[in-house]
């Protein structure tokens, strides 16, 4: 009989864990949600006389400060940050490296955060910098460097407030951004054009916003 | 011990498991005539239609929402809310996914190209180009070729020819001496552009 009950256990364990839910909190750190961000851009340049392109990605950029392995790029009050799944690693807006801003946003919600359940859309334009050499002054006196610009669109939703704690939903979409960008091996040396696309999305428990 | 009793030591066993077998199957309740609604079928009706593309692979992750089958009322708000969370798990894990560099890593998020939900599709598009490995081109191209969704077609063609490319990091590799010899003050002035 201990036997039977043994065998039923294990089976019950093994259903259990082939049926265990996807769970992730990567992007909850302290009860707050960093949304990471995926940037993706094409820029144009020019060596023996040919116009190319190259890319650059979220995990490119990231190579150029860590080891990417298990690192994330994030977004989180405005700030561009490095994270692993526990701890923010780097600022890298604070540093000069990164910039984000959005502006010229309308918005639409419904619910009171932190009160009701909560849900808002916001439409607007993105502006995204990076920086390799954190000069944000002089695009060309880093090696690599993109400013890209565009329409973005936003939408959020919470929940209700249940011990102290919201379920909170982001996703963030800019599909058609151009820009300029610099790039150290063009022959050149002047604003290479470039385009690209950047989303970010999340989901966690968190403190609510207000 | 004798022969004889040993037989009949090992033939009272064999009754005795066989009478465990025939109590269990007594015991055991019996399925009701119609099945209760399962999830995935309750899906089917509140939720929008499957995707254009046609799974061949195993899912890399296991949907536990299928799992689930209940024979009391269903809230299909709780379902759909649960629907949501378990798409953005998903997108979660391959943002997890695209930070490894590792061969089981891309598989698991090809796996997900073929998702039956849209969603899941378009992360996996994106955590395929994050993740920055070439050998995912011909799966991209594969898929494009049976996709009947024109826009997810584009996108899957976009993202092989993207990664096609060569990364910023691959040519400053090969001329790493690039900003001293560029990004200083060029020594001349840049010869003004025709006026129109």
């Amino acid at each position: 009989m201990k036997l039977t009950k043994l065998s039923l256990g294990c089976a019950l364990v093994t259903g259990l864990m082939a049926f265990a839910p996807v769970q992730s909190q990567a992007a909850v750190i302290d009860t707050n949600l960093y949304v990471p961000l995926n940037i993706q851009v094409t820029i144009n340049y020019v060596t023996n006389n040919v116009i190319k392109k190259a890319t650059v990605t979220s995990k490119d950029v990231l190579s150029k400060f860590t080891d990417v392995k298990g690192v994330t790029l994030a977004v989180f009050n405005g700030d561009i940050v490095i994270i692993n799944k526990t701890n923010v690693i780097a600022d890298l807006s604070t540093s000069n490296y990164f910039t984000f801003a959005t502006g010229d946003s309308i918005v639409s919600s419904k619910g009171t955060n932190g009160v009701t359940k909560y849900s808002k859309s916001e439409a607007g334009i993105v502006n995204i910098g990076f920086f390799d050499d954190a000069v944000k002054t002089n695009i060309q006196n880093n090696r690599v460097a993109f400013t890209l610009t565009g329409n973005y669109t936003l939408s959020e939703s919470d929940s209700a407030p249940s011990k102290g704690l919201v379920s909170e939903s982001v996703s963030f979409k800019a599909s058609n951004l151009s820009g300029v960008g610099h790039l150290a091996v063009d022959v050149l040396n002047t604003n290479l054009p470039l385009s690209g696309s950047a989303s970010a999305s999340a989901s966690g428990k968190v403190l609510p916003d207000n | 011990m004798r022969p004889k009793i040993v037989i009949f030591l090992m033939l009272a066993g064999l009754a005795g498991i066989v009478g465990m077998f025939a109590l269990k199957q007594l015991t055991e309740p019996r399925q009701p005539a119609t099945a209760p609604m399962t999830l995935q079928q309750v899906r089917a009706v509140v939720l929008p239609a499957a995707s254009p593309v046609r799974a061949t692979n195993t899912p890399a992750m296991a949907n536990p929402a299928e799992t689930v089958a209940s024979s009391e009322p269903v809230d299909t708000n709780a379902l759909a809310e649960a629907h949501e969370a378990d798409i953005q798990a998903h997108i979660d894990r391959l943002q997890e996914l695209q930070a490894e560099d590792d061969p089981v890593s891309l598989q698991a998020i090809l796996a997900e190209l073929t998702s039956p939900e849209k969603e899941i599709r378009e992360a996996a598009i994106e955590a395929t180009i994050q993740f920055g490995s070439r050998d995912a081109i011909p799966e991209l191209r594969e898929l494009a070729s049976r996709t009947d969704d024109a826009n997810e077609k584009k996108a899957l063609m976009d993202a092989a020819a993207f990664l096609d490319l060569p990364k910023v990091s691959e040519i400053q590799a090969q001329k790493p001496d690039g900003k001293t010899q560029d990004a200083a003050p060029p020594q001349d002035p840049p010869s003004p552009s025709p006026q129109p």
